[in-house]
């Protein structure tokens, strides 16, 4: 399925809310070439009071209903679209991600139907599923790094 | 002066082994060609990678 139309409102979104969120996963992996696919958009957020409100302003404008999947035990919010099946993370913490700032500084920014995404480099993104050690982000650290090796080989061409 | 055991011959791939090695290289060339199609798109148009789930589908069944 096309995620174009999820990503533009996302982008949308979190610019009017002026919410600072970078998309990690799959999602951003595929955006920049890798050969795998996911059931949601995961984006990684600095859990702060004010940034919390604006995660509600976010929902509210996506005519989502913000849940916390795991509250006391994660800081990960989630957007539902009811009878749709797909949602949105926010993650605070992420396995192999020690700052926004460092995500940031290496992010990639995506333009996408008019609007802007950053979106965290394959390294960030290996990294993490590397350290997350699931199962099902182990299986795809193969592509991802052969998705590194072709564009980098690319670029020198 | 002991007697040297002799070398065992090396053994000769089944054509299963064969087979199972030619489907491997096979798989290696389309999954590159498939990141290079991926990767001569622009970024905004790499976005066909959402999978839905199919409500009622046995084990979470999910399509693209």
């Amino acid at each position: 399925m096309d995620a174009t139309p999820y990503l533009v409102q996302m982008a949308k979104a979190l610019k009017a809310a002026k919410l600072e969120a970078i998309l990690i996963g799959n999602a951003g992996a595929a955006l920049q070439g890798a050969p795998v696919t996911t059931l949601d958009l995961d984006f990684y957020y600095r859990d702060t009071a004010l940034n919390r409100r604006k995660l509600q302003l976010v929902a509210d404008s996506m005519h989502a209903q913000l849940t916390q999947p795991f509250p006391g035990l994660s800081t990960m919010f989630r957007l539902d679209f009811g009878d749709v099946y797909f949602h949105v993370d926010f993650l605070a913490v992420a396995d192999g991600i020690s700052s926004l700032a460092s995500l940031r500084s290496r992010a990639i920014p995506v333009a996408i139907g008019g609007s802007q995404l950053l979106v965290a480099s394959l390294l960030d993104i290996v990294k993490s599923k590397r350290e997350s050690g699931r199962p099902k982000d182990l299986a795809v650290i193969d592509a991802l790094e052969k998705t590194i090796a072709e564009s980098e080989a690319q670029d020198q061409a | 002066m002991p007697l040297k055991k002799p070398l065992p011959r090396a053994k000769r791939k089944t054509k299963r082994e064969r087979d199972l090695a030619l489907l491997r290289e096979a798989c290696e060339a389309a999954e590159l060609e498939m990141i290079r199609a991926c990767l001569r798109l622009p970024m905004h148009k790499r976005t066909n990678f959402l999978r839905v789930r199919i409500p009622g589908a046995p084990n979470g069944g999910t399509a693209l």
